[in-house]
């Protein structure tokens, strides 16, 4: 499971791997913390929080999974720390994440969306691959 | 579509012909260096792109500063005809719905503050709550507070105390469209937004103290009441959180409508219903809500800015003597007429990236500058400075009475950041008279003067264009970001 930064004019566009769909996802969701925080939070109270979605293909379930997790950031001032996934398809995803409540000092980037444009997901000789780009 | 062909059409004016599933053809202001940048990046492609959109009208068009976005172009203008088809797409619009600009000019000279500005600035920045997390100077909105927000826009912060009537007389749309229905905003937006409001978030969200540097049209800037040394104060927000939940929210609606009325793009992003439809009409509803709350936002920023400097410098209201120039949106839809081949047409102007530029004479613009045109705001980065520019008669012939909104990146923000020391940087810019305050480090250099187009440049092809007249040039000397 992996995740590096292409390179993007105004955004964040990132490269994520995984061996299966579920890694694939916790890339995902690791990149974007990466964007999101300075460093990994892991002072605040810890959290709890689980996540179900209902997807229409690997591309929907991935943009929905990283919207929820963008949202619960927002609102909830989660910083998600570990991901364990019950259920991660492109048409369902169930998954407990568990983190902590930041401060504001904690946030790099403010992220408005995981977008579609540009997502590339495929599968490869060793698992899953993603492109996905963030909105800042 | 790879190597898409542009046909100059004279120094500063750029044609995509109509090729394959364009319904249009394609218009790109720039001179000849903008327009290699725009090529390769790509935003070329994305303007034919755009023309294939159902009841497009004219031009699929394209300003100086334009640069790559999702689906439409950042600096992109699509008008559609409602009644042939017409269709409203929100990536026409962006996440940051009603991302705008405000400027205010002030009682003061340049000459009176210099000794205090990192006093000033350091007020501003404690003051102005800005950097992603933080929370709005203004309790948490209860549902009821949010349904009249998002109905009423800057009237509502009005009516809490926040500004004066007349700020909405210079305020385009009066900040508050018409149309709004909250019920149609997620929860989830509004969850976003109930903390936000009163913030100016993070990236290329600025606020800026700046002086007027040069006067080119001196009717112009009497109107809009300039003159040389002038204190101005500028806004650069949008409708945070809120905003980019109902972008999100309306994108898997128009994914599954434009499936459904059979609309074939040849980008996903481009996603859009009739406007006459119900997705269409539901997305135009919260669409005008969370304008609404943007210009809520930066009525209610102003203001506390305002409380700032006066607190600041012990000043009274009087003295200070802060008043708003002009709001304009640069990410929105809206329906306005427009004469199409002799005819008068109400279209729905897609501007993302892209400002109103309207003439005198339209009833739109405020009294105050019927003689002159509309203020034009087009900030430039932190460390070169922003033209005022006014509307004219040829913008709305050529643009639907549109220009460009900013200065547009060049550099991604990975480049900038390689290129640039933060702590060097902010040395440089304080030693060229700007003092910036950020919550980051990584924006200050992400957001670094050679990460973006030359204002100059991108202003100059809108003269000479005729689509927005240079009146002042503002240079910064006191920037917050977050």
């Amino acid at each position: 499971m992996n995740y590096r930064f292409l390179d993007h004019t105004a955004d964040a566009r990132v490269e994520c791997t995984g061996a299966t769909f579920a890694e694939l996802l916790e890339a995902a969701a690791r990149a974007l913390a990466a964007v999101a925080f300075r460093h990994v939070a892991n002072h605040g109270e810890e959290v709890r929080r689980v996540v179900s979605i209902k997807a229409n293909g690997p591309e929907d379930a991935i943009v929905r999974w990283l919207q929820e997790l963008i949202y619960l950031m927002d609102v909830e001032r989660l910083a998600p720390v570990r991901f364990e996934f019950r259920q991660a398809s492109a048409q369902s995803i169930e998954a407990v994440v568990d983190g902590c409540l930041y401060q504001p000092e904690d946030r790099q980037d403010e992220v408005k969306a995981a977008t579609y444009h540009g997502m590339d997901v495929r599968q490869t000789e060793t698992g899953w691959r993603a492109e996905v780009i963030f909105d800042l | 579509m790879a190597g898409i062909e542009l046909r100059q059409i004279n120094e500063y004016l750029w044609e995509i012909p109509k090729r394959g599933k364009m319904r249009v053809p394609g218009r790109i202001y720039a001179d000849r260096q903008l327009i290699r940048k725009i090529q390769a990046d790509n935003a070329a492609a994305q303007v034919a792109n755009v023309a294939c959109l159902p009841g497009i009208v004219g031009y699929s068009l394209a300003m100086p500063d334009a640069h790559w976005g999702y689906g439409f172009p950042i600096g992109g203008v699509a008008a559609t005809d409602p009644d042939n088809d017409g269709v409203i797409s929100p990536g026409g619009v962006g996440y940051d719905i009603n991302c705008g600009v405000r400027l205010m000019t002030t009682g003061l000279d340049y000459g009176e503050l210099r000794a205090r500005m990192h006093d000033i600035v350091n007020g501003l920045y404690r003051d102005v709550p800005c950097g992603v997390g933080s929370s709005g100077a203004i309790p948490r909105l209860s549902p009821k507070d949010m349904r009249q927000v998002l109905t009423d826009g800057a009237a509502w912060a009005v009516e809490q105390g926040y500004g004066r009537p007349e700020d909405l007389a210079h305020t385009e749309e009066r900040g508050r469209l018409n149309g709004a229905d909250p019920g149609v905003v997620s929860d989830r937006a509004k969850s976003r937004g109930e903390d936000q409001l009163g913030t100016l978030g993070s990236g290329n969200h600025f606020l800026e103290l700046g002086v007027i540097d040069r006067i080119v049209d001196e009717d112009a800037a009497a109107a809009f009441g300039f003159r040389e040394e002038q204190v101005t104060l500028m806004i650069h927000s949008g409708s945070r959180g809120l905003g980019y939940q109902v972008c999100d929210d309306f994108l898997q609606v128009m994914m599954r409508a434009a499936a459904r009325y059979g609309i074939d793009l040849p980008d996903r992003q481009l996603c859009c219903a009739p406007v006459k439809s119900q997705p269409g009409r539901d997305y135009l509803a919260a669409m005008a809500a969370a304008a609404n709350y943007a210009w809520a936002n930066r009525q209610i920023m102003m203001c506390l800015a305002r409380e700032s400097l006066q607190n600041t410098l012990g000043a009274s209201a009087a003295s200070l003597d802060m008043r708003l120039v002009y709001d304009v949106c640069h990410n929105i839809a809206k329906f306005e007429m427009h004469d199409v081949d002799g005819e008068r047409r109400r279209l729905c102007v897609h501007r993302k990236g892209a400002t109103r530029a309207f003439p005198g004479d339209r009833e739109e613009v405020p009294a105050a500058y019927r003689l002159v045109g509309q203020p034009v705001l087009v900030p430039g980065d932190m460390g070169t400075g922003s033209w005022i520019c006014a509307g004219t008669s040829k913008a709305m012939r050529e643009t639907f009475g549109s220009a460009c909104h900013g200065a547009g990146r060049v550099m991604s923000r990975t480049s900038a950041r390689k290129g640039e020391n933060a702590a060097t940087l902010l040395r440089e810019l304080e030693e060229q008279g700007v003092i910036v305050m950020a919550r980051s480090k990584k924006t200050v250099t992400e957001e670094s003067p050679s990460a973006y187009k030359d204002i100059d440049a991108v202003t100059a092809v809108l003269d000479t264009a005729g689509i927005a007249r240079r009146v002042a040039r503002i240079r910064p000397v006191g920037v917050v970001k977050g």
